[in-house]
């Protein structure tokens, strides 16, 4: 029974790596797509920044408690 | 007033009644028949032979949609007739194969301020073809044929050309977060700031294609161009090329080289926020100072080809050769090799799960 579980789920990993390797290859066939941004035509140079400011609002902490192994009896 | 003539059976000539024989008699082969007996073999005859009956073409005129989007011109070479659609503005004789050149077309303010002349043959496009099919394992193995290609032409698309000058206006909220632990507790720290980038940055040329034939994302896939190359427009240039002139008017397009202004405007700003483990944008003020629009012809060539009643539409960029094209799969194929790869990847998973001594 666990060794039929085991290949299973062995099973079902492999499936999902498989998936990904074949939609990876198969994404190759595909090359038509829109272009987001106009990087490509941007002014060389042209970047300025005219005001770079970086305020801090506040902070907060969280301490959580480090579990104990109670080793003695 | 229907017409009865009586032919001889003997000879087709027109037989006449003989006044001395009151039969029908044949002046030239003197063969005699009785009245009754002509016209009933002539009825005969009438029947068998009746003519084909072909049914006439319907009278039909052209359709005002129909007619809306054609133009038909003369060849000045051998004076056939060309019909083009309204935005053609060269194409080639169909019957003398000379290069045709609609001037009007390209006239006033249809005419380009630049063209990008081609650079790349149509043999560098069959080559570059050959390129983009090698190599793919999923294609279908009849599809990798050139030979099934249905035509290749060199195209000269037009483009909306936008420079815009850009001040940008951004803010992000962003965290940084520290942790440390002592004998006790583990503590995490999240310090909150808030990013103030303002600035500006400038963009030449962009391209938005302007032709409702092209796809957009195709015309997109084969950038850029160089369009520090572009020349200003001479209609020689176009002379053994088609083109078309602009379907969509600036108006149409500004939207479209907007939205990728204000995308590359926001992530030239982005990249300076750095250091921090986290960053949200709040606020992103794009807005476009100077605007110039300039109308340019492209080079593109354009190759199709259909299988399984599907066309699949390629295109190579007359100027850099960068080619581009969707391919169909061959799913037998990917099923196959998706079993293959689960079986050995199962067959890996379960030696190591055993070794591991996890059965």
């Amino acid at each position: 029974m666990e060794i039929i579980l085991t290949l299973l789920v062995c099973l079902l990993i492999a499936a999902a790596i498989s998936g990904g390797i074949m939609l990876l290859v198969r994404s190759k066939l595909k090359s038509v797509r829109s272009e987001r941004t106009a990087c490509n035509y941007t002014r060389r140079n042209s970047f300025k920044t005219t005001n770079s400011r970086d305020n801090f609002l506040f902070n907060n902490i969280v301490r959580v408690p480090i579990p104990r192994n109670n080793s003695k009896k | 007033m229907e017409l009865i003539k009586y032919k001889c059976p003997n000879c087709d000539g027109g037989v006449e009644f003989d006044t001395g024989t009151q039969m029908m008699k044949c002046p030239f082969c003197d063969s005699e028949f009785d009245v009754e007996a002509l016209k009933s073999m002539d009825d005969g005859i009438e029947t068998e032979q009746q003519d084909v009956e072909w049914a006439t073409h319907d009278d039909t005129e052209w359709t005002a949609g129909e007619q809306e989007g054609m133009r038909v011109y003369l060849c000045n070479t051998c004076a056939g007739e060309i019909i083009a659609d309204e935005s053609t503005a060269a194409t080639s004789c169909p019957y003398c194969t000379n290069p045709v050149i609609m001037k009007g077309q390209l006239s006033g303010s249809a005419r380009p301020d630049l063209i990008i002349p081609f650079k790349l043959d149509k043999n560098a496009a069959m080559e570059a073809l050959s390129n983009h099919l090698k190599g793919k394992k999923l294609l279908p193995k009849c599809f990798k044929s050139t030979k099934r290609l249905n035509e290749i032409k060199g195209l000269y698309v037009p483009f909306w050309l936008f420079d815009a000058d850009v001040d940008a206006n951004m803010r992000y909220r962003t965290t940084s977060v520290r942790t440390w632990s002592d004998t006790r507790f583990i503590y995490t720290e999240t310090r909150h700031f808030n990013v103030l980038r303002q600035g500006a940055l400038a963009f030449d040329k962009v391209p938005v294609d302007a032709s409702a034939k092209m796809p957009a994302d195709l015309m997109e896939s084969i950038e850029p161009f160089d369009i520090s190359a572009a020349m200003d427009f001479q209609t020689a240039y176009l002379s053994g090329y088609l083109a078309d002139k602009f379907d969509f008017c600036e108006k149409h397009c500004i939207d479209r080289a907007n939205e990728r202004i204000r995308a590359s405007t926001e992530d030239a700003f982005r990249k300076t926020v750095t250091g921090y483990s986290t960053v949200t944008p709040q606020y992103r003020g794009v807005y476009l100072r100077k605007s110039v629009v300039k109308y340019a012809l492209l080079p593109v060539w354009v190759l199709s080809t259909t299988w399984r009643d599907q066309t699949y539409l390629f295109a190579m960029n007359g100027q850099t050769g960068k080619f581009v094209g969707d391919l169909p799969t061959d799913w037998g194929i990917f099923w196959k090799w998706f079993a293959i790869l689960t079986v050995i990847i199962t067959a890996i998973l379960f030696a190591v799960a055993f070794f591991a001594g996890v059965i």
